[in-house]
């Protein structure tokens, strides 16, 4: 009984590993393909002779595969890098005004009671609700007048209104639990300042990490508003470069090598976040 | 080291009075327990005194100074708060320091605080720990440290004991005790614990809806309660509380006859457990109900017909079994009556 | 008496109103403004007739654009697809959802690596998870496909169809969304006590009972609250729809996201596409309001 009981629970975690990885492998086994195995039907299972052409040739360099043959540099490899360098930059300074800015927010939300209070926490879950859609006119008309489309600044500060809720949410459940320090505090004489800048940031340093990596994440894998304010100017972010692939089929390993590439830095935080995701509760502001 | 006087204090949140008019004199030096069930005001009361919490209405003067408005850190006051909450993230020697990170000492002035307090609570080899990493022992001394290197005009204690087992608590409880005797500063030591009450306080003040019921020594509030509450409150076992009808110089309820000199009325009679006896024939029918062995004594809850319950202390050889009858009766002597509205009405003079 | 206290003057600290103003006020006016001007805008459009073939301008026509929906197939057409596509990418991320923090739960070797592995897809964009599922499920390129030839087929399996392809979108969805609801979930699952799971052996529960009367109970409000997030998260979903089938094939899977993005950008009948966007924002919050009134309200009561 014992032991078949394991064998369910194996059983199952070998399930749940193939149904999340089976996409991402799909797309790294055609990455690693030539171009007349991607071309052979029906697809093959594994990749018969896995080559890197795709990823030297996505940032504009030509590579060796045999003495004869050459796979040339992709058309679109300056987009790939400017596109990847304009999503670092947007994601980097999201991430900063992001954070500069939710956490004496969701501080004052978590940890103090005033008026109006209720009213405002609810216009913070609200603004979550609303579809991108919904503002990307405004936000277009708006921007074509100022001249910020295709502007990395309009792009930075309409992702500012995804991140800045979402994650102010996210902090407010963890900032709750933390204990009654702000009274230990003002004991010893702490301003309300200096509480939260040397006593509950340090004490909240976990959470802020986790809520900064979210912030960074949701920046990195923005895409609607990229597509329609920045799409095709030299503003475009890795998303909107990686799309002109999707439409122009020009070779599929070099898209899947540049999807490839655009999913690396959030596999690199899935195991930070793993461990301290929980940590942040969504559930706790509803209630 | 100062007197606190509390003046017409009170406090509401919204609608609800946490506190209403209280009137209270800590003299200097003493060791003053507030005592209540939860929710009676008494942790609202100790914040007010600490500054943590604006009074709706009223004064609070340390020493005749009106510090009502102060912030908490310039009242010069030190507090342990429930479960000695400590800073988390910070070692045990940065927490006893942030207590001084105010004050205008001089280095060296600051160091032999510190070094004082470790060496008076014993904690030396505590200092490069996280609270997470010490036991609830180890935490509240450290508390304790980061509160008398301050040497503060009051101590301030909220419940400082109430997350720590029962072995552990006895010990600190002297402790507390011993240090500020040592110390002789002026300390308010909040609990819901009558037990930690009676040991501790120079006097008690017990609280009950917001309103003081009664203060005095221990001996006051356990020999003389002022009100049913304070009565049902203090003392362990609880004192034995009988609802009846004095007529003719007898109280009546039920069975029961108690012989006492009071004015006619419905009237509640208390009885401590150690002066209500058994006797042979002759007192209120009862049959065991439980027998707790206490080792030096032994508590015996009886019910009677009616289906009351009533405790009394007898010897730690009492033989007896559950079910067992026999007739219970109080001393006369001790008896003390009370009236709903008015309290206290009758108590035997010593 | 109050008078008396705050005449006496509050010395350094600052009240939690003026500190919380302080600390929100500077970002709670950027959201408004970047919020609220969206929205006042589009409301405005929304009223209005939008030219731009022969110089731009507007008139106001009142509520026509409403008025024109209630006749508009494509419009009605939408709302279906955004229900179907909700409903199912609903149900299946809450479901696997709860299966992976099942799972997550038992211990296993190796728990760090699962939980990094199982966590991924929360990590990919949607528009990744488009082009991924896209290339998945399309007969051309498929995994289906490959399998089915494996097994001595011969015609491509194929299920980006008008059939199918709500389903290719949902699932692509929920494998998306699951993680997070898993991950919150685990966290409730651990703070279930052991001791009764071990109440449950003595009274002999079978798994389904154990589970229904010792497991699910302290995950009902969580499931309550996530059923909410991937409700409001499927039915504003745009990009992800937009790459991976673009509405397609035919309006197979054009849900109103893509149907007002089509409107608003392809056809440039700006007006309609903002009325159509309200009535979007309409169902999220009615939605959200419904499932509080039918569900929520009982569990927060517990």
């Amino acid at each position: 009984m014992q032991r078949r009981m394991t064998l369910w629970a194996w059983l199952g975690i070998a399930v749940a590993v193939v149904w999340t990885l089976l996409p991402i492998y799909w797309f790294l086994k055609m990455s690693l393909l030539t171009p007349d195995e991607i071309a052979r039907f029906p697809p093959p299972l594994v990749p018969l002779d896995p080559t890197p052409a795709a990823y030297f040739n996505i940032f504009g360099f030509d590579y060796q595969v045999t003495p004869e043959l050459v796979r040339r540099a992709s058309g679109q490899a300056g987009q790939i890098i400017n596109g990847l360098i304009n999503s670092l930059i947007v994601s980097i300074v999201v991430t900063a005004i992001t954070m500069l800015v939710v956490v004496p927010l969701a501080y004052v939300f978590a940890r103090l009671d005033f008026r109006f209070k209720q009213a405002l926490l609810i216009t913070i879950l609200l603004s979550v609700a609303l579809p991108p859609v919904s503002t990307l006119i405004p936000f277009y008309a708006l921007y074509v007048q100022l001249g910020l489309a295709g502007t990395l600044f309009g792009l930075i500060v309409v992702t500012l209104t995804i991140t800045i809720p979402f994650v102010t949410w996210m902090l407010i459940g963890y900032l709750r639990n933390l204990p009654p320090v702000e009274r230990l505090a003002r004991v010893d004489g702490y301003s309300r300042l200096e509480t939260l800048v040397f006593i509950v940031i340090p004490l909240a340093r976990s959470g802020i990490a986790v809520a900064a990596v979210i912030a960074f994440l949701f920046a990195w894998n923005e895409y609607t508003y990229a597509l329609v304010l920045v799409n095709g100017t030299p503003a475009n972010t890795l998303a909107t470069a990686l799309s002109g692939f999707l439409f122009q089929h020009p070779e599929p390993s070099h898209l899947a090598a540049a999807l490839v590439v655009s999913i690396l830095p959030p596999v690199l935080v899935a195991y930070f976040l793993q461990r301290h995701i929980a940590e942040m509760n969504l559930v706790d502001p509803i209630r | 080291m100062a007197g606190i006087r509390l003046d017409h204090l009170k406090k509401s949140f919204g609608a609800f009075t946490a506190v209403q008019d209280l009137d209270l004199d800590v003299t200097d030096g003493e060791f003053l327990v507030l005592l209540g069930p939860s929710g009676c005001g008494k942790t609202t009361t100790l914040n007010c005194i600490a500054g943590l919490e604006t009074p709706s209405a009223g004064r609070i003067l340390f020493d005749g100074r009106d510090v009502t408005s102060d912030p908490p850190h310039s009242r010069n006051i030190a507090m342990v708060f429930q479960s000695a909450l400590l800073y988390p993230h910070m070692t045990a020697a940065a927490n006893i320091e942030a207590s001084l990170r105010r004050s205008d000492l001089a280095p060296e002035e600051r160091r032999r605080r510190i070094d004082d307090a470790v060496s008076m609570l014993e904690i030396g080899d505590l200092l490069d720990k996280l609270p997470s990493e010490m036991s609830g022992g180890q935490r509240q001394r450290v508390a304790t440290a980061k509160a008398i290197v301050r040497q503060p005009t009051a101590f301030l204690l909220d419940e400082p004991l109430s997350a720590l087992d029962a072995a552990l608590r006895m010990t600190l409880r002297a402790e507390i005790v011993n240090l500020q005797k040592r110390l002789g500063s002026t300390t308010v030591f909040v609990t819901h614990d009558q037990v930690e009450a009676m040991t501790m306080g120079d006097r008690i003040a017990v609280m009950n809806g917001g309103r003081l019921e009664q203060i005095g020594t221990p001996s006051e509030i356990y020999e003389r309660p002022r009100s049913l509450f304070v009565a049902g409150f203090v003392g362990s076992p609880p004192m034995n509380l009988i609802r009846g009808e004095v007529a003719d110089g007898v109280f009546a309820a039920g069975e029961l006859r108690v012989p006492l000199a009071a004015a006619p009325g419905p009237v509640t009679l208390g009885v401590r457990p150690q002066h209500l006896h058994v006797r042979a024939e002759g007192g209120l029918p009862c049959a065991i109900f439980a027998l707790e062995r206490l080792g030096r004594e032994t508590v015996l809850i009886v019910e009677d017909r009616a289906r009351n319950r009533l405790r009394l202390l007898v010897e730690a050889e009492f033989e007896g079994r559950v079910g067992d009858p026999l007739d219970v009766a109080p001393d006369p002597a001790r008896c003390l009556l009370f009236d709903d509205a008015s309290g206290l009405i009758h108590a035997p003079a010593n | 008496m109050a008078g008396q206290v705050t005449s006496t003057g509050r010395t350094s600290e600052l009240s939690n109103l003026q500190f919380a103003l302080l600390m929100a006020l500077p970002v709670l006016l950027f959201l408004v403004l970047v919020v609220a001007y969206p929205l006042g805008y589009a409301l405005w459009m929304s009223f209005q007739q939008i030219v731009f073939f022969g110089g731009y301008r507007t008139n106001f026509v009142g509520l026509a654009n409403y008025a024109t929906m209630l006749g508009d197939d494509k419009f009605w057409w939408s709302i279906w697809v955004t229900v179907r596509f909700t409903v199912e990418s609903v149900l299946l991320a809450m479901a696997i959802g709860l299966a992976l923090a099942l799972l997550l739960n038992r211990p296993m070797r190796r728990p760090g690596l699962i939980r990094t592995i199982i966590m991924l897809p929360w990590c990919v964009s949607l528009y990744g998870t488009g082009i991924m599922f896209s290339y998945l499920a399309t007969g051309q390129t498929g995994f289906a496909t490959a399998i089915a030839f494996f097994f001595g087929a011969d015609r491509p399996v194929s299920f980006v169809n008008r059939q199918w392809v709500i389903e290719v979108l949902a699932i692509g969805n929920a494998w998306n969304m699951a993680p997070l609801v898993a991950f919150f979930l685990l966290a409730n699952l651990k703070t279930i006590p052991t001791r009764l799971y071990d109440l449950a052996a003595i009274d002999r529960m079978s798994p389904l009972e154990t589970f229904w009367n010792v497991t699910l109970p302290p995950l009902r409000f969580t499931l309550f609250v996530f059923t909410c997030i991937t409700t409001v998260l499927s039915m504003k979903l745009f990009d992800f729809i937009f790459v991976l089938s673009g509405g397609g094939p035919g309006t197979a899977s054009a849900v109103m996201t893509y149907q007002i993005y089509k409107i608003s950008f392809r056809d440039l009948n700006l007006g309609y596409g903002a009325a159509q966007s309200f009535v979007l924002l309409f169902l999220i919050v009615g939605s959200t309001m419904t499932l509080y009134a039918l569900w929520g309200r009982r569990e927060a009561a517990r």
